[in-house]
């Protein structure tokens, strides 16, 4: 595919049309709306092929620090693509999430039908047309488009006896044969080039015709309304002033998961699935800023990865840590680094007492689920971002996610 | 079915209630060839009136009004029943079942599909057959004879009741002022609120010019009236009965129509040039002319500079013998811009957009006229056309139109015609074809 940069038609000649207008008073207009652009993971690998390097960030002005870097979604190494975890907490659980598409000033997304020919239903059960492989759905919106989408409602389309697997790739033939239709579950499966690994199960589909490549990360992952515009949670991410008086996103942070709308106190994500189930959260989001308090500190002892990344961007941060901490094995303080606590902090080293030894800092107060964020923290100081994402998470409490 | 019944029953009708007359004239009178008309903002030139008393009036008041009756298959729209992808209007041509010489459609109603704002104007009639005042158009142009000038404006009373309610609009199609500053050359400079410069179809955009009913699939695209500046230069060549001309201009919206970008104001800031370079042959029994046009700036329905608009065409209008040929060929290519707005509201994304079609019009005026039968006209269409948005499906459409025009005295024209649209690629099969005649009575 070519650059998402190339999209735009340029108009060089118009200067000849300008000047035919001096005189009529053409001027400039007023700050205009931002465009709404979309990336997806075919946009991120051609923006690598251009060169781009792993920390250009996608979406930069849309209300997040730096945007999105190009290596928070895809990892390049030995020409295999993967994706990227990353860490965010929620509900007391150290999550793992990938990121797939970026949105900057949508302000909606919208599910979009995946239509599975079927030869019928088994005890409830759709019966593929193409038995014996796995889910092969047939997309009806490219990822090229401002409307693509990864939220798809699988629709069974009920093909007469006789019809051949694998002679129905398109959604014109579907809607053309006016096959019974039956509107079923919403799954997050993302578009995607081939040989892409780190999440979801891979698949194989069609979009006109041809197969296509994508990754299921499964059902229960997205809400969608009456006018099939897909429901956002909030994905709290913490910003810190530096000595430039700007606000910085540190990149070893853990984010914060919503379950609720913001302001609503969040809650635990449902589990779902069999054995009693897994929790299931949202693979759509709302970027949010969360701007960190003076009086709440960061676990960031020297030398630690953050702590390293703070100095540089002029952060304050404590180098009175004990020496308990500092004497521990740094992978048996990781699962705290980057961690936010509002407990009070001494006065002469800056930090709050829990941080003292190695068992108190699972005594802290940290800000890890959304209610705790919400009833600790200055919500005026909470701003909604312009960047929606897809970021299903793939592992909850150090156990993967199996996509339903 | 029902709509070729409902075909037969507008034309018998029509024919019924103005046959009687028509057939018991006297025979007809030698036919002769008529030049097309021309609109009035294209009309070879200035030439003042004589002076004094007798003189014409400086101002004249014309107009027409085009009264309707259509009935479109289906639901009056191109949405298959069962499709679910959005935005509605991407997959499909929303424009196909067109119903008059606006190109209104029987319906837009998508059932609550989100569409993004690739949408005609709707008459909200949906499938059912219906009675409409397409458009009361008054035209005002003053010409005085002091000085080498015409104003003209345009103004259109187009009464609408959609499922929504009265949706009742006054439209100022033209407004605009004309200085011919040379009496012994074709030169006009326009200023205002004027038609398109883009290829000839926009010659036919009134109902009582128009041969047919309907404009043609790529008319969209081609006819639009802007607001802007424009320059009109033609040299006649005598003695090879020719003529060349340049017809350039730079509006705030370019060519498209109305519904597709908003021609009152620029979103961009920036202007949109567009021109026609034409060849005229005069000779007593062959008119022809062939022109080239192109257009290229910012897209006017989003404020980013940098998402062009890029069109190019080719137009061929052949007169002998009756028969006349219109051909046109329309190439163009938006980029993706930012918000989009349109004359019909704000839209979250304009996309990525490119069509190449056209359309091949062939008509015969049959050689008689009897009394107030002035001329008998049949005519056929094929249009075709291929768009695509970024990253949906390439659709393919094509229509076949045929009709029959009566022209009555100088005032009333009948014209029926039978619309067939066809979804060739991409598009899912809809029924959608339309019946539609109009009844235009000018003064």
């Amino acid at each position: 595919m070519g650059s998402v940069y190339s999209r735009a038609v340029r108009s060089p000649s118009r200067g000849l049309a300008a000047g035919a207008l001096v005189a009529l008073g053409a001027c400039s207009q007023g700050d205009a709306p931002p465009d709404p652009k979309l990336w997806t993971l075919f946009d991120v690998q051609a923006l690598y092929a251009e060169g781009a390097p792993a920390t250009h960030g996608l979406a930069p002005n849309d209300g997040l620090p730096g945007g999105i870097p190009l290596g928070q979604l895809l990892a390049l190494s030995m020409g295999q693509s993967a994706l990227v975890g990353r860490n965010a907490w929620e509900d007391d659980y150290q999550t793992t999430y990938v990121t797939t598409e970026v949105w900057s000033s949508f302000d909606r997304v919208w599910m979009q039908p995946a239509y599975v020919p079927v030869t019928g239903w088994t005890g409830g059960t759709p019966q593929p047309l193409d038995a014996g492989t796995t889910l092969r759905p047939i997309f009806s919106v490219g990822p090229h488009s401002g409307f693509y989408s990864p939220f798809w409602q699988i629709v069974y389309a009920l093909v007469p006896g006789g019809t051949a697997p694998g002679s129905v790739t398109s959604a014109r033939q579907i809607l053309d044969a006016g096959y019974s239709l039956t509107p079923s579950e919403g799954r997050t499966m993302p578009l995607t080039p081939d040989g892409i690994t780190g999440g979801g199960n891979p698949g194989s589909g069609w979009l006109d015709g041809a197969p296509i490549s994508f990754l299921d990360f499964g059902t229960a992952t997205f809400s969608w309304d009456a006018e099939n515009v897909v429901q956002e949670l909030p994905l709290f991410v913490f910003t810190v002033f530096g000595d430039d008086g700007q606000p910085h996103v540190l990149s070893e942070m853990p984010k914060v998961l919503g379950t609720t709308p913001p302001g609503l106190g969040g809650g635990p994500p449902p589990n779902i699935g069999p054995n009693g189930g897994q929790p299931r959260y949202s693979a759509f989001w709302r970027i949010y800023t969360v701007a960190v308090p003076p009086f709440a500190t960061i676990f960031a002892p020297p030398g630690s990865p953050i702590a390293t990344d703070m100095v540089a961007q002029g952060i304050p941060t404590s180098n009175q840590y004990s020496d308990a901490i500092m004497a521990v094995d740094p992978t048996q303080l990781a699962p705290y680094i980057g961690r936010l606590t509002v407990d009070l902090t001494d006065s002469v080293t800056g930090l709050p007492a829990c941080f003292a030894t190695p068992t108190g800092l699972g005594t802290c107060h940290w800000i890890e689920v959304q209610a705790e964020l919400e009833a600790n923290l200055d919500a005026s100081t909470t701003q909604a971002t312009g960047i929606t994402v897809t970021c299903p998470v793939i592992e909850a409490a150090a156990t993967p996610v199996v996509p339903l | 079915m029902r709509t070729r019944r409902w075909a037969t029953i507008g034309l018998t009708l029509g024919l019924l209630g103005l046959g009687a007359r028509v057939f018991a004239q006297v025979p007809p009178a030698q036919p002769e060839p008529e030049p097309e008309p021309e609109p009035v903002n294209d009309s070879d030139g200035y030439t003042p009136p004589a002076d004094g008393q007798g003189a014409p009036s400086p101002l004249s008041v014309n107009g027409y009004i085009d009264v309707g009756f259509a009935k479109a298959q289906g639901d009056g729209t191109s949405f298959a029943p069962g499709d679910q992808s959005v935005p509605a209007d991407y997959g499909v041509d929303p424009f196909a079942p067109a119903i008059n010489s606006r190109g209104d459609v029987a319906s837009t109603d998508s059932g609550g599909r989100f569409v993004n704002g690739f949408l005609p104007r709707s008459v909200g009639i949906g499938g059912r057959p219906s009675f409409l005042l397409n458009t009361l158009d008054v035209d005002l142009k003053y010409a005085p004879s002091a000085a080498p000038v015409m104003v003209f404006s345009r103004v259109q009373f187009l009464p609408r009741f959609t499922g929504a309610g009265d949706d009742t609009r006054v439209y100022v199609e033209q407004a605009f002022g004309r200085l011919v500053p040379f009496d012994s050359q074709e030169l006009a400079i326009s200023a205002g609120k004027f038609d398109s410069v883009f290829g000839i179809e926009y010659l036919d955009n009134q109902a009582n010019i128009r041969t047919g009913v309907t404009p043609s699939l790529v008319a969209r695209y081609t006819t639009g009236q802007s607001v802007g500046a424009k320059l009109f230069y033609r040299i006649q060549i005598a003695p090879l009965w020719s003529a060349v001309s340049l017809n350039v201009a730079g509006t705030n919206s370019g060519n498209f129509v109305e519904a597709l970008q908003p021609p009152d104001a620029s979103l961009s800031g920036e202007p949109v040039g567009s021109g026609r370079l034409g060849y005229e042959l005069n000779t007593p029994i062959v008119q022809a002319k062939l022109g080239a046009s192109g257009m290229t700036g910012p897209r006017n329905d989003q404020a980013d500079q940098s998402a062009g608009q890029k069109a190019y065409g080719f137009d061929a209008r052949v007169a002998a013998f009756g028969v006349y040929l219109n051909a046109e060929y329309v190439h163009v290519d938006e980029g993706q811009g930012g918000p989009k707005t349109t004359s019909l509201g704000t839209f979250p994304l304009s996309s990525a957009f490119s069509v190449r079609g056209g359309y091949v019009q062939l008509a015969y005026a049959l050689p008689f006229s009897m009394g107030p039968l002035h001329k008998v006209t049949v005519y056929g269409r094929y249009d075709r056309r291929h768009a695509w948005f970024d990253g949906f499906t390439p659709i393919t459409v094509d229509r076949m139109t045929a009709g029959l025009r009566v022209e009555l005295w100088d005032v009333i024209i009948l014209k029926a015609e039978y619309l067939d649209n066809r979804e060739l690629a991409g598009a899912p099969t809809v029924a959608n074809n339309v019946f539609t005649s109009s009844l235009v009575y000018s003064w």
